[in-house]
């Protein structure tokens, strides 16, 4: 089932849901179960539509007498209990997804310091001999986790790579932590999603993944 | 007397005067709600034309229509508008309107109170609408994050507006919600059990309870801002012991809950409405109160998931996210109950049900989208993104616009005692169905392709472009749905034929009089014995008209009113209501006056209002009342009853009660508050803490429980008649509650660090603050009851201005006793 | 006024065990709880899930007093109340045994 929603997930972010900041185009483990969550949520709300705007259309159709049904139809089964039953499995998978995602301690984890200003985003990654400092461009291991520790210096910024992962807010005197990781090296745009003063439309940075030799390079403190 | 005698006679109590006069003093509900409705429309209006130039400005990617200053502000005072000055008023205008005539009664509770929180809305809500004509409308969000609304990030006035001027039209949400509490309450028909009530009251009763503890979190929010702002007291400044996140707590305790004040009237709309419209009865009314109390308490452990990207940990969120996923069930509870009594009887495609079906299938969508943004790891992503402005429009407009619709066009020949144009509501329907879903249901595809919200351009690379256009297409054909709408309820006002008496066939109350409703609602109060009373009785209207009910008698011009006991309905006593004055409006220019003070920073003038607001708050209760001695009073049917002053529990207690758990609401944000910054915020422990003062703590707390303990003295003494010991105890326990306002401001003085330093050190003046307001409200109530024995008020068996002065006393000692020992605790635990 | 009472105790009752899980879960996080080993696990995770069971027998506790309401709406109420109440308990305090404890 998984497996099917995830092909189609692929077929359909290659027609029409792609995008530089698309959550339905991943490029990433976070993102990649959230849409199919979404995708799983759609489909479960699909059928829950039909099944209210068929039972609506049906009360308008001529009858001779009352329709049958009371309060245990109606209230019990249709108003309690599948809505209970419904939301309490969905609960567990997204509880158990959420789990999956969240930044807990694990091996070969990156660690970058990310703090927000008003309008740009500095990046201090580790290097070879010592921090590497970056402006609106951060630097990653393609197929590797890496944990972004974000500080905000002003207002509350929100850090999003939508074809990475969710999004986490940095906010000032606080320090969140985002788990992100790229399954492919590439380019992938990020977006302020926290409403942030007069720049924030603009408040765009990118995040480069890098492949095994390039991350070393990098490291290195050779730009690439 | 005959039927028109009685209805000039009453209408000569009951009615306003024409002109300006009426105008400015008029207290009858049913002008008030009228009031409330209308403006509530125009603020709709200027709230829409916002939003068509914020999606006039999104039509095309680098637009160069407005840029951010403008936009920025466009949005915020769009949320704003809608939230506070429509859809909050517009049905408090529907309930002060309506309830009185469901219920059987002849007015609210508080007249003068509906008519000082219709100025305090009108007064405040042009503030803000001056400040957006003026190009200084807030411009940080409706949700106002700090540290961007701080003084550093919005040095200009922009925030004080929005702090001030919501807070000014929140008296008005605040009085509502205790007026519409006890009128419910208490301000029945005979009879009219609350099993039998109308199910729109309970509905109402549920939301106004909410209002009472909903709202007191955003006002002690907006207080402690604004305090921050003008006085740099740094609640919410990380870099002196705040917490950006306190804000959000704050906002969003209140903010989550007033969605479902918001949906929860609608939907008792939808319960009144679809039966009608499918000549029945509604299927399971007890669960569906069950359920609305199930809603009510659920709504208040939701509000963290607006806040899931903060950073508070999974296990935290976990809780907030499955209550939010439980809230869904007694609201599938409703939809599927409305459904089974479309089955159940014979449903016909009339104006309202078209709107209540369009009601469905917007708000289905939006109830479902509402459920995967309680899911945590979606909400991750979709989060500030055009997936939730879609998904609240379509739970605000669905859940709320339509279901009014549907309510205005079922209640309008009630307005005006005229019927409708045929076709043109139609074509308005289709229009706003059409062009909504156009605008919104692209926007969740918008949202998920990674548009965020509140950016004012984009580029065009980024996929949105279509979707956007077809967005703002979409927006213009709702508008001029909604325009349409304006027109043919004008139309209908001025230029259609006149209405039969109960158009729809409905059973409930308000269906039992002439229309349009003469201002005493009925000649004489119905005994219920029945959910449906016209059902049962078909010719109660006339029978009501005639003078065979309750109070058919009219005496000293008074406005007479039955209470009843809460649960059984049955007979209590008779209220008598204050007629028209202009108290109301010259208090609510008064206390404009004080928000306009603080508003210009005028800070050395703002104490002159405030004396202005407390003399004006005397006289108030000092114009009721009488000296002479009145007893039982006959009320028809050979019974005879009290009249309130005379009786226990009238409604003056009961809305001090309920205005009391507002306050210990307001009390309670306050204390976690303190505990929260205690346990989150950075930069702490404080520099300094309080290093000494027991000794005034020990003061203050004594002189508290002696005021509290004489005031109770005072109040009894008084109602036993013992006039002399209950003036002397009234005095001593002035004399304690000075003591107890001099102690606390000693122990603030001399011991407290300044209030500038640290949150720690404001947020124990603000406690301080807290207690020595109270004691002084404590004082002036004891001083009251001095004052109203010497003058011959209060006598033997006058129990209601005691008891009221009592309930402040022994608040203002719990209250001096908790924020003692918070702000001692330091000490104490040192 | 008792009707009323009686309907909101057990929707209070969920209200109040909310309130203690929340509070308990932010003062565990300040102040260290689960870093503390206890009998097998750590601090933090005996105190949530004990404080979440205590809630839940609360709840069922609660059922058991609803039915001593008078018969009509009132008995409808309060024992819808408490059954929401307690099922709430449960539900929303499921996150104590199957979620991390401060991350």
């Amino acid at each position: 089932m998984l497996k099917w929603l995830r092909l189609t997930t692929t077929a359909l972010a290659v027609g029409g849901c792609s995008g530089p900041l698309s959550t339905l185009d991943t490029a990433g483990s976070a993102a990649a179960s959230i849409a199919t969550l979404w995708w799983a949520m759609l489909a479960g709300a699909a059928i829950l539509t039909v099944l209210v705007m068929t039972l609506l259309a049906l009360a308008f159709r001529r009858r001779p007498t009352p329709a049958p049904g009371g309060t245990r139809l109606w209230i019990g089964g249709l108003g309690v209990a599948m809505p209970s039953t419904v939301l309490l499995v969905l609960l567990g998978f997204a509880l158990a997804l959420g789990e999956q995602t969240i930044a807990r301690k694990a091996a070969g984890v990156v660690v970058v310091e990310a703090s927000a200003h008003q309008w740009y985003w500095d990046f201090r990654h580790p290097g070879m001999a010592g921090e590497i400092v970056t402006r609106d461009v951060l630097h990653i291991p393609a197929g590797r986790p890496v944990d972004l520790r974000l500080e905000a210096h002003d207002v509350i910024h929100s850090f999003w790579v939508p074809r990475l992962a969710g999004k986490m807010d940095a906010i000032p005197g606080h320090v969140n932590v985002i788990r992100i990781d790229a399954k492919e090296p590439g380019r992938f745009e990020g977006q302020c999603a926290e409403f942030c003063g007069l720049g924030h439309a603009g408040h765009r940075f990118r995040v480069v993944a890098h492949d095994a030799a390039g991350w070393t390079a990098f490291q290195r403190g050779e730009q690439p | 007397m005959s039927a028109l005698s009685r209805h000039r006679a009453l209408t000569a109590i009951w009615g306003s005067p024409r002109g300006w006069r009426g105008t400015v003093s008029s207290v009858n509900h049913s002008d008030i709600g009228r009031r409330f409705i209308l403006a509530a429309f125009a603020f709709f209006a200027i709230g829409g034309v916002l939003a068509m130039l914020i999606r006039a400005q999104l039509a095309t990617p680098g637009s160069a229509f407005v840029g951010p200053e403008i936009y920025n502000q466009l949005f915020t005072m769009h949320g704003s508008i809608m939230m506070f000055l429509f859809a909050i008023p517009m049905f408090e205008g529907l309930a002060l309107y309506l309830l009185p005539k469901m219920l059987g009664s002849r007015d609210m509770a508080f007249p003068r109170l509906s008519a000082y929180g219709w100025w305090c809305y009108v007064f405040g809500g042009s503030i803000l609408i001056a400040a957006l004509a003026l190009g200084v409308a807030p411009d940080s969000g409706w949700f106002m994050y700090t540290p961007l609304s701080s003084k550093a990030y919005t040095p200009g006035i922009n925030a004080d507006v929005w702090l001030l001027g919501i807070t000014f039209v929140e008296i008005s949400a605040v009085s509502a919600a205790i007026e519409i509490t006890v009128s419910i309450l208490r301000l029945r028909a005979p009879g009219m059990r609350l099993d039998r009530m109308p199910l729109l009251a309970w509905y109402l009763l549920v939301t106004a309870l909410m209002m009472v503890v909903a709202f007191p979190p955003l006002i002690l929010g907006s207080i402690l801002l604004e305090v921050e702002r003008a006085f740099g007291w740094p609640f919410f400044d990380p870099l002196r012991g705040g917490s950006p996140l306190l804000w959000q707590h704050l906002f969003w305790l209140f903010g989550h809950p007033e969605v479902y004040i918001i949906f929860l009237p609608a939907a008792g709309v939808v319960s009144t409405v679809l039966p009608v419209m499918a000549r029945t009865r509604i299927l399971g009314y007890g669960w569906i109160v069950a359920a609305l109390l199930a809603l009510a308490f659920l709504s208040f452990g939701l509000w963290v998931h607006h806040m899931f990207t903060t950073g508070i940990p999974h296990m935290a969120l976990g809780f907030f996210s499955a209550a939010s996923a439980l809230v869904a069930v007694p609201t599938a509870l409703q939809i599927f109950a409305w459904i089974g009594t479309l089955w159940k009887g014979r449903p016909e495609l009339k104006l309202p049900m078209l709107y209540l079906l369009g009601f469905f299938v917007i708000f289905v969508l939006g109830g479902l989208t509402g459920v995967m943004l309680a899911m945590v790891p979606f909400d991750w992503q979709a989060h500030d993104t055009h997936f939730v402005v879609a998904h609240l429009h379509y739970v605000l407009v669905g859940g709320f616009v339509f279901p009014m619709l549907a309510g205005a066009y079922y209640w309008l020949p009630h307005f005006t005692g005229r019927a409708r144009i045929p076709l043109l509501g139609e074509a308005a329907f289709w229009l706003i169905l059409i062009g909504f879903n156009l605008t919104f249901f692209l926007m969740h595809l918008t949202g998920l392709l990674g548009m965020p919200r509140r950016i004012y351009t984009y580029p065009s690379d980024m996929g949105w472009t279509w979707l956007n256009l077809l967005s703002s297409v979409g927006s213009f054909i709702m508008a001029f749905g909604f325009a349409m709408f304006a027109v043919d309820v004008a139309l209908q006002i001025f230029l259609s034929r006149r209405a039969r008496r109960n158009p729809w066939g409905a059973h409930t109350l308000e269906w039992a009089m002439p229309l349009p409703a003469p201002a005493y609602n009925f000649a004489s109060q119905p005994r219920v014995a029945d959910g449906e009373p016209l059902a049962a009785d078909p010719d109660l209207p006339l029978r009501l008209a005639r003078g065979e009910g309750y109070l058919a008698e009219i005496r000293h011009g008074w406005r007479e009113t039955m209470a009843v006991d809460v649960t059984t309905g049955a007979v209590d006593h008779v209220i008598i209501l204050p007629g028209n004055t202009r108290l109301p409006i010259i208090t609510a220019l008064a206390t404009g006056c004080f928000f306009l003070a603080l508003l210009f920073g005028f800070y050395w003038l703002a104490p002159l209002p405030l004396v202005a607001v407390t003399v004006l708050g005397w006289r108030w209760a000092w114009t009721l009342g009488w000296r002479e001695e009145i007893g039982p009073v006959p009320i028809g049917a050979g019974e005879t009853a009290l009249t309130h002053r005379e009786a226990a529990g009238a409604p003056g207690w009961w809305g001090s009660v309920f205005l009391l758990v507002a306050d210990g609401t307001l009390l309670g944000s306050l204390l976690f508050g303190y505990a929260f910054l205690w346990v989150v915020a950075p930069n702490w422990p404080p520099p300094e803490l309080i290093a000494a003062g027991l000794p005034q703590g020990a003061v203050a707390a004594l002189a508290a429980l002696a005021g509290t303990v004489l005031t109770r003295l005072a109040a009894s003494a008084g109602v036993a008649g013992n006039n002399a010991a209950s003036s002397r105890w009234a005095s001593l326990a002035v004399g304690a509650q000075a003591v107890v306002i001099a102690a606390l401001l000693w122990l603030g003085l001399a011991e407290l660090p300044a209030p500038t330093g640290h949150a720690y050190a404001a947020s124990s003046w603000a406690m301080i603050a807290y207690g020595v307001l109270h004691a002084f409200i404590a004082l002036l109530c004891a001083a009251f009851i001095r004052a109203r024995i010497a003058s011959g008020h209060i006598r033997k068996g006058r129990v209601l201005e005691t008891s009221v002065a009592q309930l402040f006393g022994d608040y203002a000692g719990l209250a001096t006793w908790l924020i003692l020992a918070c702000v001692l605790a330091p000490l104490v635990l040192a | 006024m008792m009707l009323l009472a009686r309907a909101s105790a057990g929707l209070i009752f969920w209200a109040f065990g909310f309130s203690v899980l929340y509070g308990l879960h932010g003062i565990g996080c300040a102040y260290g709880w689960p870093s503390t080993e206890v009998g097998g696990g750590n601090l933090f995770r005996w105190v949530m899930v004990a404080s979440w069971l205590l809630l839940c027998a609360g709840g069922a506790a609660l059922i058991w007093l609803a039915k001593a309401a008078p018969s009509g709406l009132e008995r409808r109420l309060s024992l819808t109340s408490a059954v929401v109440g307690c099922a709430a308990t449960f539900v929303t305090g499921l996150p104590v045994a199957v979620t991390s404890a401060c991350v």
